[in-house]
């Protein structure tokens, strides 16, 4: 019997911008493109966190509690945030600013949504950003 | 006798072209061009096929078209899906649908309309250059 071909999924390089396939249960990878490092797993954030840069190839979720302060933020797919983001810059393929989520920083995005009741205390949008 | 407040739109059609100030006490919807100022008291309506070159600020702004200046909501803001807005946002509430196109300072929450005109959020004037993303 033909042995299952596991589960794909199309990942884009956050330095280098290549796309390509990996493994849907990876977690690290190295680009092809660049042989750089990189971290492709969903990032879920239910605490505090300050680092410098937070960066996956597929979505970062900040939860009610969770905040996270950097200096760059990327979600190659998808950056939600229901509790508090606190960024230089923030880039991400679709962001979403949920009703209790603060955000502060600038967005760089292939689509925004906010919804009522989101607080946004400073940041400069560009959305579309073509160059994502 | 209570005071009767309008309740009528005032519409301005898609083949209009209109330049100067305009003031609301009730809501407006835009459907052609404009440029200049626009203060209501109501909501103003930016409809998908307006194109305004405008500073805007009224109780409730919906922009379904496109805007090429500063909008403040005093009460909420929302874009469409349609919209594409180029200038500073301002508001108490603020929606935005997926699709919408953005390119702006932003600033949002019940203190976001009582700080306007004393932040850093003046000096930018509408968009300014696009930066390109950190790449390391
Ligand atoms: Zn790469």
């Amino acid at each position: 019997m033909a042995k299952k071909k596991p589960v794909q999924r199309t990942v884009q390089c956050y330095h280098c911008e290549n796309r390509f396939d990996v493994s849907a249960k990876a977690m690290t990878v190295s680009c092809p493109a660049c042989n750089r490092p990189l971290m492709v797993e969903d990032v879920v954030i239910k605490t505090a966190h300050a680092v410098r840069k937070l960066q996956t190839c597929g979505r970062i979720v900040i939860q009610k509690r969770g905040r996270v302060m950097a200096d760059l933020v990327v979600g190659q797919e998808a950056i939600e945030v229901m509790g508090i983001l606190e960024t230089k810059q923030a880039k991400a393929g679709t962001v979403y600013i949920r009703p209790k989520a603060r955000w502060r920083g600038d967005c760089h995005a292939r689509s925004v949504v906010i919804e009522a009741g989101a607080r946004v205390t400073e940041g400069h949008f560009v959305v579309p950003d073509t160059t994502l | 006798m209570a005071e009767m407040r309008p309740t009528e739109t005032t519409v301005l059609g898609p083949d209009t072209r209109f330049k100067g100030e305009m003031a609301f006490d009730g809501a407006a919807k835009i459907l052609g061009r404009f440029e200049g100022t626009i203060n209501a008291n109501g909501e103003i309506e930016i409809g998908p096929t307006a194109k305004c070159k405008a500073v805007i600020e009224a109780s409730s702004v919906v922009v379904d078209g496109t805007v090429e200046g500063n909008v403040t909501g005093r009460e909420k803001v929302k874009l469409t899906a349609n919209a594409k807005l180029h200038g500073d946002l301002i508001a108490k509430t603020l929606v935005i649908a997926e699709g919408a196109a953005f390119v702006g300072h932003c600033r949002v929450g019940p203190d976001a309309t009582r700080a306007n005109g004393s932040s850093s959020m003046v000096e930018s004037k509408g968009a300014t250059p696009e930066k390109v993303g950190a790449r390391k």
